[in-house]
């Protein structure tokens, strides 16, 4: 039995190095490229220096593109969470009818094929004559975060011990107080989480960014599809190690501020 | 302000009465409470005694606002306060499980309702103060809930529940998720705060040591209705029906006939022998089936003299005696087929053993009855 139980113990840590392995190569391959020296990508490198590096930050183009990243996720991220939030919590609350349908309609966009959603709104955005435009972009990635934001703040919800709210009505906290100086406060690492998120999910989006960024609204993964077929250099392994440093610390911050908030919902 | 401003300023406050009219609370079809009708004076410290399901809890969150009764009124003072909402209804509830805000730290939480009040900050510290001072907490404040023991939260919530002096005070399940040593100490500090404050208070309970040891009087909740009123000796000494007798400590029956006795009171013939007279007001009528109320404590247990003569007592046979420390459990077989247990107090040895037969003696005062299960 012990010995059964060594053996499935074994096989459990095999399948684990070998899933964590299939997910992580690629990026170790990507970095050991970006140290390249040949003009041609590749693996394992001849040579080693910096000089796609010096190429990436000589060159204003990616630093435009990163501010247009940087500005649209942050923008989309505020949106987002606010929605986001304010629909979890009237999901939440609501007990009539329509409910699981009106759930359904709101995690649609995980399900419709981003492609299918992003035609959609080309060719809205073209009818309003607003490609290319930032506002066309906030609104095609907010529709893509919005989901999952509600998926964040509706499970902290669901963690969420109601009678707290009882307890602050009880001694005269109206329903605005009470979702403010109660609800909110002890939800707040989830609409935290949720916004790190909806940042991270539209800063390395592509599918929306190839179908409605215009040349004033070029964003990071836009530049890098168009470096990839029209001058493939090591610049694009040198950007991709630097974004892959970048999401890993957002993603910290998310791991930190979720479990921060475990820790709280604790008595 | 200290602890005994606090208190002043408590006595000097016009507490409510407040009064259940009529109440109802359906859930489709089923009837969670089903007309219920109290009025608690001010400064009273009444229970609802009920198991699950009774209505008790649902009784309580009407008071509180946070259930729309479906017919019946909830008056304060004389005014109907139906429907208005929780944050209007000045009153003090303290849940189970505290419910305090894992968020903050004592001090905030305890200054939360003064907040809401928009009270002057140095006003807000005084009152925190002497509100912690008198829950014994004083030196608590910068902690968080999740550093406290449960005992220490309990009295957080009561004096968050106090802090702002409300009219009423309502206690869910007050003790409930405490140990029992905890629980006899928090009852009898409940109680010295109760009295001291003078504050009307309605507790839920399903414990009836609870409500005995703390409340002026009990309402005994059965099936969304209340089934008596009155205070811990009424309800304990003169049950109104068998349920209530059953639900207030372990009870005894002894089946029989009411007839009509001597000085035009009444007396029970009972089933296992003796006839007993009955006291006053007992309420049962001559000719009716009648269940003779006994509790374990009163009765006394001797082993069988060789003839076994005496009238008043009753022959029967010890099938168990359990030790219990200060006493003697006695599980007995009657004569008449019925089963009861005496409870024997431990002043020495017991003088008789399980299989024995003995003579059980009960106390020659009246005795109490209900009316006879159907």
């Amino acid at each position: 039995m012990a010995e059964r139980r060594h053996a499935s113990g074994a096989f459990s840590r095999v399948v684990a190095v070998l899933t964590v392995g299939f997910l992580v190569l690629p990026l170790l391959v990507v970095i050991p490229i970006s140290f390249g020296h040949s003009s041609l990508m590749s693996f394992p490198p001849q040579q080693y220096s910096l000089r796609w590096y010096e190429a990436l930050a000589a060159d204003p183009s990616w630093l435009g593109a990163a501010l247009t990243s940087i500005r649209l996720g942050v923008t989309v991220a505020l949106i987002s969470t606010v929605l986001a939030t304010i629909t979890a919590i009237g999901i939440f609350r609501y007990q009539g009818p329509g409910k699981a349908a009106m759930q359904a309609l709101i995690l649609s966009p995980l399900v419709v094929p981003v492609i299918v959603i992003g035609v959609a709104l080309y060719y809205l955005f073209s009818m309003l004559g607003m490609t290319g435009s930032m506002t066309a972009l906030v609104c095609a990635h907010t529709l893509l975060t919005f989901p999952y934001g509600v998926v964040v703040v509706n499970s902290a919800l669901e963690r969420f011990d109601t009678r707290l709210e009882q307890a602050a009505m009880s001694m005269g906290a109206g329903p605005f107080a009470t979702l403010w100086r109660v609800t909110l406060p002890i939800i707040s690492p989830s609409i935290a989480v949720s916004a790190v998120f909806a940042f991270l999910i539209s800063f390395d989006e592509v599918v929306m960014a190839l179908l409605l960024s215009g040349p004033e609204t070029l964003t990071v993964p836009k530049k890098m599809w168009d470096g990839i077929r029209f001058d493939l250099t090591p610049v694009i392994a040198a950007v991709s190690a630097v974004l892959l440093v970048f999401s890993s610390v957002l993603v910290a911050v998310a791991e930190i501020l979720r479990r921060r908030s475990q820790g709280k919902n604790q008595r | 302000m200290n602890q005994d401003t606090f208190r002043q300023a408590g006595r000097e406050r016009r507490f409510a009465n407040l009064e259940l009219a009529g109440l109802c609370k359906r859930f489709g079809e089923v009837a969670a409470i089903d007309g219920v009708s109290l009025t608690v004076q001010a400064g009273e410290f009444l229970t609802l005694l009920g198991a699950s399901g009774s209505g008790k809890s649902t009784t309580l969150m009407a008071v509180a606002g946070f259930v729309q009764p479906t017919s019946g009124q909830v008056l304060v003072n004389g005014v109907d306060q139906t429907h208005s909402p929780p944050y209007r209804r000045d009153i003090g509830l303290v849940f189970q499980h505290y419910a305090l805000f894992p968020h903050l730290t004592v001090e905030r939480n305890v200054a939360f309702p003064l907040e809401m009040r928009r009270m002057a900050k140095a006003d807000i510290a005084r009152r925190v103060k002497g509100a912690l001072d008198l829950v014994r907490l004083d030196g608590f404040g910068a902690r968080k809930p999740s550093e406290l023991s449960g005992g220490q939260q309990q009295r957080v919530a009561l004096a968050r529940a106090l802090v702002y002096e409300p009219s009423i005070l309502l206690l869910d399940e007050p003790l409930g998720a405490l140990d029992k040593n905890l629980r006899e100490e928090m009852q009898y500090e409940i109680r010295r705060i109760q009295q001291s404050l003078g504050i009307t208070t309605i507790s839920v309970t399903h414990d009836q040591q609870e409500a005995i040891t703390m409340s002026d009087r009990i309402a005994i909740m059965r099936a969304g209705r209340i089934e008596q009123v009155g205070t811990p000796a009424e309800i304990y000494e003169r049950p109104a029906t068998r349920f209530v007798a059953e639900f207030m400590g372990s009870s005894n029956f002894l089946r029989g006939r009411v007839e009509p006795g001597a000085h035009g009171g009444l007396q029970l013939r009972t089933e296992a022998g003796p006839v007993v007279a009955l006291a006053e007001g007992v309420p049962v009528g001559a000719g009716s089936a009648a269940d003779l109320v006994v509790r374990p404590e009163r009765l006394s247990c001797v082993p069988a003299a060789g003839d076994g003569a005496d009238p008043g007592a009753i022959q029967a046979t010890a099938t168990q005696v359990v030790y219990v420390g200060d006493a003697w459990r006695v599980s007995l077989a009657l004569a008449s087929g019925e089963h009861i247990v005496a409870s024997q107090a431990n002043r020495g040895p017991l003088p008789f053993a399980a299989g024995d037969r003995v003579r059980v003696g009960l106390q020659a005062q009246a005795q109490w009855a209900v009316p006879a299960a159907a």
